[in-house]
């Protein structure tokens, strides 16, 4: 990474956020680009042709499922939970990238962000609707599924509001429903952009119907900038609590393995964790394909992997801490769920968690690897890999092996099992590359504020902010 | 669906039911209205229209279901069909219960079957007879869905299996009968089972008379014939030695599996239990020794276990007699002079099992058993008679019971020697297979394709019914009037339930119509009570006839057999002369012990579904037996679990697989019977493995000499249980301790506990409020239980579970209620077993209550932890949070495929128990439809409260040792009440707090102090 002098931000003297002799106008001409191509890539459309039959590799999975029953998966008697469940703490978890970028360090006034949140909001709203398949779906009666809600009816039945399961549909839709908010809120002053540029009248009538009628007065951003506070305040604490809520549907169990206090600050961090590494991954693509290296800079990535660095960590912490208390506790079911972990029949997974989230992170103490973009791209894989392996080493090797050895029984996937949860990435897939085809990856308004144009105390060259776009 | 009375088109047969229509006899009339179904009655209008009208009631929903299925509607509709004149007596939706009783195993049961509508749908003991004494087991349980296999034989065929009809077949058979009697037999040779029916011994000694050549063969693989032979070895004639265990204090089983597979399992488990129900400090305890090759689950209730190959158990028996006569007992000289060196076969640990064992059987003299198993030779048989005559056991333990039913008869050797020279023209099996049973080299199929005329009555189209000329369909006995007599003497009527599903006959009817030469004139009915009416001398017998059957019990019957009689010991000293001792097993010469399977008996339980699936007692295996062999002998042999392994004996070769296990002989491998079945039905056919094509009629019990010959690939074994030897200090799941540990320490079992009993209730919310008047609860003795999956297999038939197959069980969904877990403690090669039934302990603070979303599994005021299939959505949640892993769940509509694989099977479904649809959770309820039916019944009766022991959970009922005990725990006087106050009362998982309804009573061993 240049750090010479005059590549600095001329005001905090840091490495600057946007890169190259840009103005107002050139982020909005870069951002809005991919919009509005008039020739579509062909590589757009093998890439969506591709995550689209991945689609159809969950819609047809699905399907199969509903028609036959559960029993298609490799699910057995002690093994209640397995590939349906991992797929969702694993997507909750991704998730929590996009949450915390855009409303924490919003807070915080981490203006590194600017770059960066709209890309990772759309990868929450995206992996959120892939996790909310799976609890969906993993009900025995899927067309009763619905009673999961508090519906008033004529039998005044309710939930039963003690089940953390019940608190996970609560936590998971509000995440959903606020991230979205948060998420659109956002887009409105860019949509108007792209409105305003457009020159089809297709494209004015639906970018003009979704920027509400935006024009950018000094009341507009007034009322936006509150509402944006006010969802940014909302969406902190649920952050903190969807994933605390996931963990409470095995923290408040009682089997060894799940039954521990720990799993609310462990599984926050590890969301965290997965979600940084997701949007590491997906935005060194985006940022090659479109061009965006002067947006999204390197600097972006180091701040990213400082945080996969501190959370990985943390996780690992955490595993270590959950051998010493099994080992404190003096109880022998416990101790026995975790020697399994390390030396049982799921012996491999375990150590393609430890290898992948707390050993392959620890690179990132070495500059030169976190800057280093296929080193970036490889550690966020693994990690996504460890993630997936931590939750299944949660649920599976837990329950494969608990008090009455009478019981116990090995887990083994089935063709389902796996193409459901190759199905799911042909949803997230999807929607993504609608995503960077029709909506501004990049919140251009944003960006623009932490130009060094819009520093007030910016003296330094001359700046051109006439064609500020919607500024 | 629409064949099930296919075969009513075709015959005008009359056979039981016309008989009353022939006599036309008023007292008739009553006495069936009496006896039989209400709604079956109803229908009846003749013969065949009334089986096939009923059929058409049972069918008509069952067709709607079906067309609106294939349609893919979720819910069923079905029609219900009114009596529009309801028949006197007949409360809809009430059971009725009927006495019968029928040969199971080679046991006598009495029963008592529950008639739902017309339907049996579950068999149960009954109390009144002494072989049952309410009890019953697993294959009597099974029995019943037998009933209502769709692979049942429904008409007649032809050579090839070509379906003929009853006409045809009459048109062949009663002239041959004919003929027959004019050539006086000849030619003619009979293979029956060992139905010890008084009517049945009867009509084969009239057809013995009336055909004089023609000659009785005996085909029953679960008959002991060798403890017939080794009787009459000592000239006590004809006789069957009943032991009542309940008298002695020292029992020592010589290969026998007399609390499992052997004849009168049921009482003898009872006998043997109620000696160990320790309630006190004080309580005494019998002591059991078992030397036997491989764990049966006798040998698991044993105290002293000893691994011994099967052909050197008689040696062993020389050896304890050599060490009683030097011990000081007299011991005849006929058998002392051939002792010899018999111990010097023996392990170093056998030897001093001999010499302890005998010192124990002085100290007991007169209340001792030695028991001897039926795979033993005659002379072995003959030796423990002889040293329990010396120990003062006979007439005190032991007695002889000589039958007047005896017939002489020849084995299949001889069998199939006569079929050899050619003598035989006319072969009559009824109700076997010899073609199955028949050790290989005696190449039976073969032979009996030979035989000009062949004719086969069966209950399946089986092996021997593809070969034989003639098939005829047999009906079950539930269907078919018959008579028993068991060992102790009792005598019980056979009364059916239902008319025959199909055109079936019995075995009585089939003899009969041999006998006369006309099907139509002598059936069952009247020939066992015609029968009966003979024997019964007083005036009353219309009366005493009524009472019977009412009682299932003919009174005065029961002997008590014959006292010390002096043996002759001329016999048994010439067998013990030309006695060769046996071959020691080795490395390059194994033997093979063939055992009776403890699901599928010999194969005639192979094709129900319910005795495959039901795990096997020591391997857990379900759907297949296997090579079960020691870990010593596995690695000598570089076999490993699960390897198809190549043994074979003379010329014969079996390819079979590998299961290693703990408590088994070196070098000796068990192979049980009855599975590979070729040819009888869609569940027996490719299960398992064939150990009759390994066996050979001169050894046909232990094949000495065999040889592995190599591996063949690998095959996938469906154990239900792994073989991990948990570290039962660590995990209290179990607890046990020695009789004199218990008398020094009552409360041991609080000393195991992980954490301190009082800290345990330690709750973080209110303590949970029963509110309800009755709290149930229940008890099980791990004492007194034997493992004999009695329990899972009835609850299975009163909760309508349904199976799931090999492949699932496979994938670890099998959906029995009750699970019997099996440990291991000790070493591996001579563990100690326990066994302990594991299903929903309904937890007062029940962990899977919380965490169900939809509050589909809920607390009753009575403390039942009630499951909601209605509002369950199968999240599967509950399932994950029991500790117990005792929760079922339908990954599949296993109701509904089982419904489809048989059309038959909701004619045995419990009406009172919902079907469980496609994803959800289900789990032992603690029969709650008996507890509420018992509730009601109290009220109805204008009581305050139920009666302790009025209900009775379908386990209980069963639990041949009485190890279940439920009841009311708010009553202190109640049977659980007591039982868990009793200080070795403890709960699996204690410190979890989640406070269990059901508890366990520790185990007690009782071994000998000198042995430790």
């Amino acid at each position: 990474m240049e750090t010479s002098a005059e590549l600095m931000e001329p005001v905090d003297r840091r490495a600057p956020l946007v890169l190259g002799k840009q103005t107002f106008n050139s982020v909005t001409e870069i951002v809005a680009a991919p919009t509005e191509m008039t020739r579509i890539p062909t590589g757009w459309y093998i890439a969506l042709a591709f995550s689209l039959s991945l689609l159809a590799v969950l819609g047809i999975s699905i399907g199969y499922l509903f028609w036959q029953g559960i029993g298609i998966w490799g699910l057995n008697n002690p093994v209640g939970w397995a590939w349906d469940i991992t797929n969702f703490v694993f997507w909750v978890g991704i998730g929590h990238a996009g949450t915390l970028i855009s409303a924490i360090l919003f807070l915080f006034r981490q203006k590194w962000r600017t770059s960066i949140n709209r890309f990772a909001e759309a990868m929450t709203i995206f992996a959120v609707m892939c996790a909310l398949i799976f609890p969906g779906i993993h009900v025995g009666r899927v067309w009763a599924a619905y009673w999961l809600l508090p519906l008033p009816n004529q039998m005044s039945m309710w939930p039963n509001f003690k089940s953390p399961l019940l608190w996970d549909v609560f936590a998971v839709s509000t995440y959903f429903t606020v991230s979205l908010l948060f998420w659109y809120v956002g887009l409105v002053p860019d949509l108007a952009t792209l409105r305003d540029r457009s020159k089809t009248k297709l494209r004015r009538m639906i970018y003009g119907a979704f920027s509400l009628g935006w024009r950018g007065s000094n009341r507009h951003w007034v009322n936006y900038e509150k509402a944006y506070m006010i969802l940014a305040g909302l969406s902190t604490p649920l952050v903190l609590s969807v994933h605390t809520i996931v963990s409470f549907d095995f923290a408040t169990s009682q089997l060894p393995g799940w039954h521990t206090t720990i799993f609310p600050p462990y599984f926050v961090a590890g969301a965290i964790f997965s979600g940084f590494a997701m949007v590491i991954n997906l935005m060194i693509v985006a940022r090659k394909i479109f061009k965006l290296e002067q947006i999204v800079t390197i600097r972006h990535f180091e701040n990213m992997a400082k945080i996969i660095l501190l959370t990985g960590t943390i996780v690992g912490y955490a595993y270590a801490m959950e051998f010493f208390i099994a080992w404190y506790s003096g109880n022998p079911y416990e101790q026995f769920a975790f020697i399994n972990r390390m030396t049982g029949p799921y012996w491999w997974a375990y150590w393609t968690m430890v290898s992948c989230n707390v050993l392959s992170p620890q690179i990132f103490w070495f500059r030169k690897l976190r800057t280093n973009l296929t080193v970036l791209f490889i550690v966020s894989v693994f990690v996504n890999i460890g993630m997936w392996f931590e939750r299944f080493v949660i649920i599976v090797t837990s329950l494969h092996r608990d008090f009455l050895p009478s019981s116990w029984f090995y887990f083994k996937p089935t063709f389902w099992d796996i193409a459901t949860f190759v199905g799911s990435w042909g949803l997230f897939f999807t929607m993504f590359c609608l995503f960077v085809r029709f909506l501004p990856m990049v919140a251009i308004a944003e960006v623009k504020t932490v130009m060094p144009e819009a520093d007030p105390h910016f003296h330094g060259h001359d700046a051109d902010d006439k064609h500020g776009g919607a500024h | 669906m629409t064949n099930l009375d296919q075969s009513n088109e075709q015959s005008g047969k009359k056979y039981w039911r016309s008989l009353e229509e022939l006599a036309n006899s008023p007292e008739l009339e009553k006495t069936l209205k009496a006896e039989f179904p209400r709604g079956a009655a109803e229908l009846e209008i003749t013969p065949g229209v009334g089986r096939r009208k009923f059929l058409g009631v049972v069918g008509a929903s069952m067709a709607l279901a079906g067309v609106n299925l294939t349609g893919c509607i979720r819910k069923p509709r079905e029609s219900i069909l009114p009596y529009t004149r309801r028949p006197e007596d007949l409360v809809p939706g009430r059971p009725m219960y009927f006495a019968t009783s029928a040969y199971i195993g080679s046991s006598v049961m009495g029963l008592l079957a529950t008639s739902t509508e017309g339907r049996p749908t579950k068999l149960d003991g009954n109390p009144s007879h002494p072989q049952s004494l309410g009890s019953s087991n697993a294959w009597a349980q099974a029995s019943l869905l037998e009933l209502y296999n769709p692979d049942r034989s429904r008409i007649p065929a032809k050579a090839g299996g070509e379906n003929s009809n009853w006409e045809e077949f009459r048109s062949f058979f009663e002239p041959l009968s004919a003929s027959l009697k004019s050539a006086g037999g000849k030619g003619l040779a009979l293979i029956v089972d060992s139905t010890p029916s008084p009517t049945l011994s009867f009509l084969l000694k009239e057809i013995r008379a009336a055909y004089p050549q023609a000659k009785l063969y005996l085909d029953d693989p679960l008959f002991a014939q060798n403890a017939a032979d080794g009787l009459k070895m000592l000239g006590l004639g004809a006789a069957n030695l009943y032991y009542s265990l309940d008298k002695a204090d020292v029992i020592a089983s010589f290969d026998a599996d007399f609390l499992g597979t052997g004849e009168n399992s049921v009482v003898y488990s009872r006998m043997f239990a109620d000696r160990r129900r320790i309630l006190t400090e004080n309580s005494t305890m019998n002591r059991l020794y078992a030397l036997e090759p491989a764990y049966t689950i006798t040998g698991m209730a044993a105290d002293h276990h000893l691994r011994l190959q099967g052909s050197q158990i008689g040696e062993a028996l020389l050896a304890l007699a050599g060490e009683l006569a030097k011990q000081g007992l007299a011991i005849a000289p006929e058998i002392s002079a051939k002792v010899g060196n018999a111990s010097a076969a023996l392990s170093p640990a056998g030897q001093k099992l001999v010499v302890t064992l005998a010192q124990d059987l002085l100290r007991s003299k007169g209340k001792s058993a030695i028991f001897v198993g039926p795979r033993q030779p005659a002379w072995v048989h003959a030796v423990a008679y002889a040293m329990n005559s010396a120990l003062g056991n006979v007439g005190a333990v032991v007695r002889a019971h000589t039958s007047e039913d005896y017939l002489e008869s020849g084995d299949l050797v001889a069998l199939a020697a006569a079929l050899k020279s050619g003598e035989v023209q006319t072969l009559v099996s009824v109700g076997t297979n010899p073609v199955y049973n028949a050790p290989a080299d005696l190449g039976m199929a073969e032979l009996i394709k030979g035989v000009a005329t062949s004719v086969q009555l069966s209950y399946y189209k089986d092996e021997t019914a593809k070969v034989a000329k003639w098939h005829v369909p047999m009906s079950h006995f539930l269907e078919a009037w018959g008579d028993l007599r068991s060992t102790d003497g009792t005598v019980s009527i056979q009364q059916p339930l239902i008319a025959p599903l199909f055109d079936t006959i019995s075995p009585l009817e089939f003899l009969a119509t041999l006998l006369t030469g006309k099907s139509s004139q002598k059936g069952a009915y009247e020939v066992v009570k015609g029968y009966w009416a003979k024997k019964s001398a007083g005036s009353s017998f219309e009366k005493d006839w009524n009472r019977w059957l009412h009682d299932g019990v003919i009174s005065n019957t029961t002997s008590s057999g014959v006292g010390s009689t002096a043996p002759t010991l001329a016999g048994l000293a010439a067998a013990l002369n030309t006695l060769k001792p046996a071959l020691p097993a080795s490395k390059d010469a194994l033997e093979i012990s063939f055992s009776i399977d403890n699901s599928v008996a010999d194969g005639r339980y192979a094709n129900n579904g319910w005795l495959q699936e039901v795990p096997d007692t020591l391997s857990k295996l379900t759907w297949d037996n296997a090579a079960i062999m020691s870990q010593k002998t596995a690695n000598d042999l570089g076999i490993g679990m699960g390897d198809l392994i190549e043994l074979s004996h003379e010329d014969r070769k079996l390819v079979i697989a590998a299961f290693v296990s703990p408590g088994i002989a070196d070098y000796t491998i068990t192979i049980p019977l009855g599975y590979g079945r070729t040819f009888g039905g869609l569940v027996a056919t490719d299960a398992g493995f064939n150990a009759n094509l390994l066996r050979g009629s001169a050894e046909p019990h232990f094949a000495t000499g065999a040889k592995f010959s190599g591996k063949k690939g690998t095959y996938a074994l469906a154990s239900s249980q792994t073989h991990s030897l948990i570290d039962l200090e660590a995990r209290p799941i179990v607890r046990e301790a020695t009789l004199e540990e218990f008398r020094k320490n009552p409360k041991f079992v609080e000393l195991k506990e992980l954490m301190p009993r009082p800290k345990q209730k330690t709750l973080l919310w209110d303590e949970p409020n029963p509110t309800g008047g009755y709290q149930w609860g229940m008890s099980i003795d791990l004492n007194s239980c034997t493992g004999c999956n009695a329990c899972t297999v009835a609850c299975q038939a009163e909760n309508n579970i349904p199976i799931v197959g090999k492949e699932r069980v496979l994938n670890g969904r099998e959906m029995a209620w009750i699970r019997l877990d099996r440990y291991f403690t000790g070493t591996t090669d001579d563990p100690q077993t326990v066994l302990q039934p594991m299903m929903c302990v309904h937890c007062e603070n029940a962990p899977c209550e919380s965490v169900c979303p939809v509050a589909a599994t809920v607390h009753s005021p009575e403390g039942l932890n009630d499951m909601v299939y209605n509002r369950c959505i199968g999240t599967r949640y509950c399932a994950n949070n029991c500790p117990y892993k005792v929760r079922r769940f339908n990954f599949f509509a296993f109701g509904k495929e089982n419904a489809e694989a048989n059309p038959l099977l909701s004619m045995q479904q419990n009406p009172n128990v919902t079907v469980r649809f496609r994803g959800v959770m289900e789990k032992c309820t603690y029969c709650v439809q008996r507890i509420n039916r018992g509730k009601i019944d109290a009220k109805v009766a204008g009581k305050d409260k139920v009666v302790d022991g009025a209900i009775v959970t379908a386990c209980e009922q069963v639990c041949p040792t009485k190890a279940i005990v439920f009841g009311d725990l708010n009553d202190p006087e109640s049977a659980v009440s007591k039982l868990k106050s009793l200080s070795r009362d403890f709960t699996v998982l204690g410190e979890l707090n989640t406070q269990p309804r059901t508890t366990y009573l520790a185990k007690l061993r009782n071994p000998n102090p000198d042995l430790a």
